[in-house]
């Protein structure tokens, strides 16, 4: 299993009457490509927040990968998210002064073996198998077009080979032509590389790249009506 | 990386981060400023002179008498005749005694009247012995021995004739010009008002006067003195001498007898103890401009602390980004620090290089209008530190800014 979610609650802590999340049970095999669909307010950020170990909730069990989060501090949390887990965002993805080759390699930088290891190659290999023309390497992001940031985005997630990849909304911001340039390279490369893939998107039309699609308020019981977290 | 990163999250703030580095430089020059021109001059006044049991002169402040004999500040209020000068020199266990006799200048450099133990006898610093650059001291009425800076500024060499003129004015129009006096040595530099002066002999300025009256040039004498009575003139009068006394226990003993003296009104100073109730005056003006310059400081680390706080605001993107890729809050605190030390240290760059530029502008300046001889290098080791407490201060400074990020990437979801 790729995660596994037991009698998850979570409050925030300056509403704690208020229940934000309550999974029973959920499950996601490796591998596996999810689409989670949901209105905004819904609980999806605090959802992919838990699963990234940004929040952490003392209620329920999340074993991402065989980690057991809940059992894990603050820093081991900070250092498992480096390790295993590759992000994207609708926007604000990169560090908008630095290169993309500086913004892969600072992510690069907070890996276990991130000191160690010379990322330069790979990080070329990444950024040419997601089309980005050389000669926009070295510039600042923030002069590159919105679909070149998001596939720069993309190689900045996969620098240290994530077992898992959470996209949150990531083609909210794009065209419809880079939204199909993106998805496109996207499923090439966490194919190529066996990554297990959850995106949570409102639009339903990228839905039909996955097999597996599921409404957050299936899973969450908050969201049918039960906001109480006795 | 994390340096690329600090550095380059600088630049891209340029506006706000060039003007705090402007703040700070300003406050640490004025703040080494300050601290390098306070030590030096104190270097420079307590090196000028040294192996003088006492100064004797006209009656006036010891002040005075310390400033205008030793550090050729400030006028001789009156001279001392010669006969009193002999007396006290016979009645005193004095090992040596120099004359020395004030009032005539060449180009604005003072001229100073004296005899051949000046050469012998006078030091400074640590005990050094003034030496000969070139030539040799004075023999003839007429032979004049340059300090090293007025032979450097004005490029006389051993053998030119110079006119001296009378009073201090740089472009004085009563000149002694009918009585040329001739180089035949010059000194090696001391870094004391010694370089800044002209010596001759005491028969020289007794001669250039001869016929003066009043201040003023009255050319009806009755018949040019020739050359070898000039040689044998005995001076009427003198502006102080310096006494070293065979026994330094006699010091007091003898201040207290020329104190005493009952034909003339005299004063004997010690030159260290003079020093240092000229230090006790100072001391206040030094700490009031050691404390200003200190909250010039404190001023500039307090907007490095404001800017660094503020960017913290519009950079709320950037903490989130790196808490998700992976960055511990710790890395985000240091991240501040590493930015303020990255701007001290371009602001220590600024400061030291415009202070050392307006030390080089200014150097000649202060010597010769203050007799403060400043060396060009500031890098003590009291500099050395105050530097490395600019920089913890600048680090302290740094914390609240630092100490916010932290919290703030912490909570940040």
């Amino acid at each position: 299993m790729a995660i596994q979610i037991q009698n998850v609650r979570f409050t925030y802590p300056d509403a704690p009457t208020k229940c934000v999340l309550d999974i029973p049970e959920w499950s996601l095999s490796k591998e596996e490509k999810i689409f989670i669909h949901g209105p905004s307010g819904g609980g999806k950020s605090t959802f992919l927040n838990l699963l990234s170990g940004m929040l952490f909730t003392h209620e329920g069990s999340i074993d991402v990968f065989g980690h057991p989060l809940h059992k894990m501090n603050n820093r081991q949390r900070d250092q498992f998210r480096a390790d295993h887990i590759g992000y994207v965002f609708q926007q604000f993805n990169l560090i908008p002064y630095l290169d993309a080759v500086d913004n892969i390699k600072l992510a690069a930088h907070f890996h276990k073996d991130g000191e160690k290891v010379d990322v330069s190659h790979y990080a070329t290999e990444l950024l040419t198998s997601l089309n980005i023309p050389a000669d926009n390497w070295s510039k600042p992001v923030s002069k590159l077009s919105i679909g070149q940031q998001q596939r720069v985005a993309i190689a900045r997630a996969l620098i240290n080979k994530p077992e898992l990849l959470i996209a949150d909304e990531p083609t909210s911001s794009l065209d419809k032509r880079n939204c199909e340039d993106f998805m496109a390279v996207l499923f090439d490369l966490i194919e190529a590389h066996k990554i297990t893939l959850i995106l949570v998107s409102h639009d339903l039309s990228i839905s039909n790249y996955f097999n597996r699609i599921e409404a957050l308020s299936d899973l969450n019981l908050v969201a049918k009506g039960d906001d109480q977290c006795s | 990386m994390f340096l690329t990163l600090a550095s380059k999250s600088l630049v891209n703030r340029k506006g706000s981060v060039l003007l705090t580095i402007l703040a700070m430089s300003v406050s640490i020059f004025v703040l080494l400023g300050v601290e390098h021109v306070r030590y030096q001059a104190k270097e420079s006044f307590s090196n000028t002179v040294s192996g003088v049991d006492l100064i004797v002169g006209a009656r006036t402040g010891s002040l005075n008498l310390l400033l205008y004999s030793v550090f050729r500040i400030g006028a001789p209020t009156n001279n001392i005749s010669w006969n009193t000068f002999k007396n006290i020199q016979k009645k005193s266990d004095a090992a040596w005694v120099i004359p020395i006799s004030l009032g005539d200048s060449h180009k604005g450099y003072r001229v100073l009247g004296t005899t051949k133990e000046y050469f012998t006898h006078f030091s400074y610093g640590k005990q050094h012995r003034l030496t000969m650059q070139q030539g040799v001291a004075f023999d003839q009425v007429f032979d004049v021995v340059l300090g090293a800076e007025v032979a450097a500024k004005l490029g006389y060499q051993l053998g030119d004739k110079i006119v001296l003129a009378h009073g201090m004015a740089a472009t004085s129009f009563s000149l002694h010009e009918d009585k040329p006096f001739q180089v035949v040595g010059i000194l090696s530099p001391t870094g004391t008002p010694v370089d800044q002066t002209l010596h001759v002999s005491l028969q020289g300025i007794e001669a250039i006067h001869v016929d003066w009256k009043e201040g003023v040039h009255s050319a009806n004498s009755d018949k040019p003195m020739t050359l070898d009575e000039m040689n044998n003139l005995t001076p009427k009068s003198i502006t102080a001498f310096m006494l070293g006394l065979k026994s330094k226990m006699k010091v007091f003993q003898t201040q207290r007898m020329i104190n005493e003296f009952q034909q003339e009104p005299l004063i004997a100073i010690l030159p260290g103890i003079t020093l240092s109730e000229l230090w006790q005056m100072i001391g206040m003006l030094e700490n009031t401009l050691r404390l200003i310059s200190a909250l010039v400081l404190l001023a500039a680390l307090l907007g490095l602390s404001a800017m660094l706080l503020a960017s913290i605001r519009e950079r709320s993107h950037e903490i989130h980004l790196l808490r998700v890729i992976g960055a511990p809050p710790r890395f985000l605190f240091f991240l501040i620090e590493i930015e303020a030390l990255l701007i001290s240290l371009l602001s220590i760059g600024v400061g030291m290089s415009i202070l050392y530029s307006s030390l080089l502008v200014f150097d000649g300046y202060l010597t010769t209008q203050f007799g403060l001889y400043i060396d060009i290098n500031f890098l003590t080791k009291s500099n050395l530190l105050l530097i490395a407490i600019i920089v913890l201060s600048a680090l302290i400074a740094a914390a609240i800014p630092s100490f916010k990020i932290y919290n703030r990437a912490k909570s940040s979801v």
